[in-house]
């Protein structure tokens, strides 16, 4: 007959075919699969350089951030688009939460394989996306392009010259300038991560300081308007019947004026100066910290046959054990003046609940890494 | 902070509600256990395939992440594990919602709110086993006062906006299931407004059980 | 429930049997729709619930300000969003586009967009930069046959319904001021024609053989097939004509062939259809208006002399 032997498993094999018991055999223990303290962060480390943004034409900001092997890289370029200037006239204080605008994320998470954005990838985004705009981070007005200049073709230097009324007011007077059009920039933020150990709480949480550290250091260039001479109008004639009708032809084009000296910073929500070193932007935007919550089943110190069960609080959650046996999460962000930015919970396991207790033990940490950093 | 609420409307499908709660209007369908693509296949659960579809244009990365939402208060909620290896196709189509225009904040509490609503009467229509009852409400709070199912001009005004979603034991609110908060909050703002909430979403689950009493009476009235 | 609903042998001989009887199963005649079922939303322009017999569907209508495409700056923009989700019927799939669910788009489309129901040069504002972007949005909501008849007349419906922001150009034609539907009345769609699309289902339960169309052809023709009609059928065409005689679109994808005769027959006896149909649009949207007339009490706002 044959008999059944004992497999045993090496520990990362255990994590993986059988998450759950691989994290209780852990925290029974006292310990993380990961090693570290039940309510102790990944260290971060936020690269000071400025490389990409100086490297490249069409990066204003840009951040690199790496946590443990994952890295993560974000760059912030511009659009522009036209506004309509009848719906500018409000001030942000007028306009309430209106008045705020946001950044649109891309990211992308660097797995060997091309194609369209994974669900993850997409989540990551728009949570992002919404964060931003719910913290009141971005006032509209920041982004609005006042004081564009022209371009003037001068003939003795046989090169364009770039005026703009705020800086150049004699020489701008004399062109005839007939552009009253609105502009303002939108915030496109590419966010590529490498090497990713988290999990997605994990991941929200460092694209989100990635990206506010990038809004810090963001530099916005002058705009002007190439062709001056806008108001040529063509006769048309349209499709379908047979009316003609007036075509505005020549269409100004908007350039964005790649001298650097000219560049100013982003204001942001809250901050009277640029913040340049890392410290200053979370201050409004708050720090983001993910836990989550799981139940571990204690035989009793005593050496009783009763087993008590302890909630347990993990901070940052990391690893294959952690992200597929703890269901109940949650994310919290806060800031240095102790306001809560967001919070996202979830009690996904009936064992393992978020207690209202546990959850004040979380804003307590989350509350003290918002100062720390 | 009524809501209005039909349910078994469509005929393909295993359940449905329609629900109107402020200015939201929402249907949900509900169809399972079914055979699941092999893609889709868990061993020893039932998977969850939840659509959202919104009022005005096609699904975006913004219904993409309250199907999230969705899913992972759902995914807690139903006894999967009586379903193993089939499939809950679950539909969710916006019909009116407040539709905010060029220049203003899309804000997504009030619709993920009657998300999760209507769904609880399709679940219980289509007959899928609960674990147990749920309700939730979408919360403002402007200077410390909550608004209860908050209008645009509401939330346009208000320092942070809401969801908050309670099981219901015994009738009364038992754990929080989902708490979603966005904007500026103090914690004692927080925890206040979480006690209130309470007392709010067992009125709501009041409702919930005359609703659901009069169509258990209507459903069965050839029993007696 | 499961996805594919296998239609059983019995209902299928009972069906047929009943067809060669003349007998509908729901007691409709042959060319008899079912009566549409209309609400129109009282809150807002442009959204329309129609219930066409147990087919059910929403269209609602949304109109925004865009650039134009560069080729015709005259011309606004439409678009007609047709999805259908497995809400509807689990058959249909979320992810993928079935061919069905291709096939109701496009014509839904041909017959609204392509045939110009809907004057795209009035939706212009400024030419060459702005030009007003309609969309419409239908969303079925249950599958009991026919989408495409009650999704041409849903549309066309809430095209009528829906009204759009007036404008005032303002800066010497340079800057626009859209006015909120408090402070201006809005302003309805201009409308060209009105396409009605019919769809005809073929059934020869008799002759299978036979590809000689001659006196002894005995092939049914049902309007508005249900459910059950429509997975049974061996063909189908769908017409649309409006009320001008004009014939808009035609499409027969497959299925049997037909009498040529056939089709020009079932275009004639369409007509009268396709006229009382059109008259329904016109009332409700006009029983409609003068309920909104009374309740808001625009006879205040009436300026200059009742002719």
């Amino acid at each position: 007959m044959a008999e059944l032997k004992q497999v045993s498993f090496p520990p990362e094999i255990l994590a993986r075919i059988a998450p759950d018991i691989s994290l209780q055999r852990h925290l029974s223990i006292g310990l993380r699969p990961n090693l570290r303290n039940f309510t102790e962060f990944k260290p971060i480390d936020i690269a000071s350089n400025n490389e990409l943004t100086e490297n490249n034409n069409n990066v204003f900001g840009s951040s690199v951030i790496k946590s443990g092997s994952t890295t993560v890289i974000n760059t912030i370029t511009l659009g522009v688009v036209e506004v309509n200037s009848s719906t500018k006239s409000a001030t942000t204080e007028q306009l309430g939460n209106a008045g705020y605008t946001t950044v649109y994320p891309v990211i992308e998470i660097a797995r060997g394989r091309s194609g369209a954005p994974t669900d993850e990838e997409m989540i990551l985004s728009q949570t992002l996306h919404e964060t931003l705009l719910h913290s009141r981070l971005i006032p509209k007005a920041s982004l609005s392009i006042n004081n564009y200049g022209a371009a003037v073709y001068d003939a003795t230097l046989s090169n364009y010259s770039i005026y703009y009324p705020d800086l150049n007011p004699q020489e701008f007077e004399l062109i005839n300038f007939n552009h009253s059009k609105s502009y303002t920039f939108v915030l496109l933020s590419h966010i590529k991560i490498f090497s990713r150990q988290k999990s997605t709480s994990a991941l929200f949480d460092l694209c989100h300081l990635s990206t506010v550290h990038a809004l810090s250091r963001l530099q916005l260039p002058r705009v002007y308007i190439s062709d001056t001479t806008s108001g040529t109008k063509v006769s048309v004639k349209s499709r379908s019947s047979n009316t003609r009708g007036l075509v505005g032809l020549s269409r100004s084009n908007i350039n964005i004026d790649t001298n650097k000296e000219l560049f100013y910073p982003l204001v942001l929500n809250n901050s009277e100066d640029a913040m340049v070193d890392s410290s200053g932007p979370f201050d409004h935007s708050g720090v983001s910290s993910n836990f989550g919550v799981v139940t571990v089943a204690d035989a009793d110190k005593e050496g009783n046959d009763e087993e008590g069960k302890r909630s347990i609080l993990l901070a940052d959650l990391e690893g294959e054990a952690e992200e597929s046996a703890i269901l109940s999460r949650l994310s919290i962000i806060s800031n240095k003046s102790n306001t809560i930015k967001k919070i996202s919970l979830i009690n996904g396991d009936g064992n393992s609940e978020i207690s209202l207790d546990i959850l004040k033990q979380a804003l307590e940490i989350a509350k003290l890494r918002a100062q720390q950093m | 902070m009524t809501f209005q609420v039909r349910t078994s409307l469509l005929e393909n499908v295993d359940g449905s509600a329609e629900l109107q709660i402020g200015n939201t209007k929402v249907i949900t369908s509900v169809t399972g256990p079914i055979e699941p693509k092999a893609r889709q296949d868990l061993p020893n659960q039932a998977s969850l395939e939840i659509v959202i579809r919104p009022a005005v244009d096609l699904a975006s990365t913004r219904e993409k992440l309250l199907e999230d939402k969705l899913r992972s208060l759902l995914q807690s909620i139903i006894v999967r594990y009586k379903y193993p290896r089939q499939l809950i196709q679950i539909v969710v189509q916006f019909l009116v919602s407040d539709t905010s225009s060029e220049g203003e904040i899309d804000y997504t509490s009030n619709e993920l709110n009657a998300a999760i609503n209507c769904c609880y009467f399709a679940l219980i229509d289509a007959g899928v086993a609960l674990s147990a009852s749920f309700a939730s409400l979408s919360i403002s709070l402007n200077d410390g006062k909550a608004t209860y199912n908050p209008s645009l001009v509401d939330l346009n005004k208000s320092d942070s906006h809401h969801v908050i979603c309670f099981n219901i034991v015994k009738g009364k609110a038992d754990k929080i299931l989902l708490l979603e908060s966005q904007g500026d909050i103090e914690e004692e703002e927080l925890f206040t407004m979480i006690s209130n909430a309470v007392s709010e979403c067992e009125v709501i689950h009041q409702q919930q059980r005359k609703f659901i009493k009069e169509k258990v009476d209507n459903d069965y009235v050839w029993k007696q | 429930m499961s996805k594919n609903i296998e239609v059983s042998t019995n209902e299928k001989t009972y069906f047929l049997e009943a067809l060669k009887s003349g007998i509908r199963l729901d007691s409709r005649a042959f060319d008899e729709i079912r009566q549409p079922e209309i609400t129109l939303s009282k809150k807002e322009y442009g959204y329309v619930e129609l219930d066409w017999g147990t087919t059910k569907l929403a269209v609602r209508v949304s109109a925004e300000i865009r650039k134009p495409y560069e080729d015709r700056p005259f011309e606004g923009l439409f678009m007609i969003n047709c999805e259908i989700s497995s809400m509807s019927w689990p058959h249909f799939d979320n992810q993928k586009n079935s061919n069905d669910e291709v096939l109701i788009a496009r014509i839904i489309e041909k017959a609204i967009r392509r045939s110009n129901s809907l004057d795209l040069e009035s939706l212009c504002i400024i030419a060459g930069e702005k030009v007003w972007c309609i969309t419409v949005d239908l969303n079925f909501l249950n599958y009991d046959g026919n989408f495409i008849d009650a999704g041409c007349f849903g549309v066309m419906l809430a095209l009528h319904h829906f009204k759009k922001p007036d404008i005032s150009i303002v800066n010497g034609g340079e800057d626009i001021i859209v006015h909120d539907v408090n402070e201006r009345q809005p302003v309805p769609l201009s409308v060209l024609h009105v396409p009605v699309c019919l769809t005809y289902s073929f059934y020869n339960p008799g002759n299978k053989e036979s590809n000689l169309k001659g006196e002894d052809d005995d092939e049914i023709y049902l309007l508005d097939a249900n459910l059950l009609e429509e997975q049974n059928r061996e063909g189908s065409i769908v017409i649309t004509l409006n009320k001008n005689r004009e014939l808009i679109q035609l499409s027969k994808n497959g299925g049997i062939p037909i009498n040529a005769n056939v089709l020009l027959e079932l275009s004639f006896k369409s007509m009268k259809i396709v006229d009382r149909l059109t008259e329904k649009i016109k009332e409700v949207i006009k029983k409609h208006e003068a309920e909104r007339y009374e309740e808001l009490n625009l006879r205040l706002l009436e300026v200059g002399a009742d002719r």
